[in-house]
């Protein structure tokens, strides 16, 4: 799965430690999204999607 | 850790200050008994003197199990290797001891031993995983 956090995070001056404050989760949480080393369950794909003011699908993409 | 948000640091401090005084409680409890507990004497009061120390454990428990469900999701991920190979470490020994001990070699502070072979598992474990600074 690809997903855009990084770039949105980024593009309102957030830092992780930020979104996971906003998240309810760690910073490591965080990373491992933004790396694509894990993928957020459906609950906390919800939560990034509303933080964003985005859609699920606006957000991360299925890998090709 | 400066990786950490405030909140995260909150709670990591909070459950090492805890496993702290319930690992001191439990020293504190485990000294007098081993040592004037009469635990080889044939006083009825021996079984209670030796359970006492499983309250400041019970309190150990409580906190680790607290911990686990401060993590999230990506954390909890993290720890479960750690917690699955601590397990499977603690039972593989308990049955070799048991073998053992079948064939006539019973080795001393076998219980202590497993204890000592599964929590050493899983701290490992957690090394590799990148648990171990959730604890």
């Amino acid at each position: 799965m690809q997903n855009r956090i990084r770039t949105e995070r980024e593009k309102r001056g957030w830092t992780q430690a930020d979104l996971a404050e906003q998240l309810g989760v760690s910073r490591q949480t965080v990373n491992a999204i933004e790396t694509g080393k894990y993928d957020p369950s459906l609950p906390l794909a919800f939560r990034l999607a509303s933080v964003f003011d985005q859609r699920i699908d606006q957000l991360f993409t299925p890998d090709a | 850790m400066d990786d950490e948000t405030p909140r995260e640091q909150e709670l990591r401090r909070r459950y090492r200050r805890h496993i702290f005084a319930a690992t001191l409680v439990y020293v504190a409890v485990l000294a007098p008994v081993a040592f004037w507990g009469g635990l080889d004497g044939t006083s009825p009061w021996r079984f209670v003197f030796a359970l006492l120390p499983l309250l400041p454990a019970a309190w150990m428990f409580t906190v680790i199990v607290r911990r686990f469900r401060e993590l999230d999701e990506y954390q909890l991920r993290l720890a479960f290797p750690g917690v699955g190979a601590g397990l499977a470490a603690a039972m593989l020994s308990s049955v070799t001891f048991g073998f053992l001990s079948l064939a006539g070699l019973t080795l001393p502070f076998t219980a202590w031993l497993i204890l000592f072979i599964g929590g050493g598992t899983w701290r490992v474990v957690n090394q590799f995983t990148g648990a171990s600074k959730q604890f």
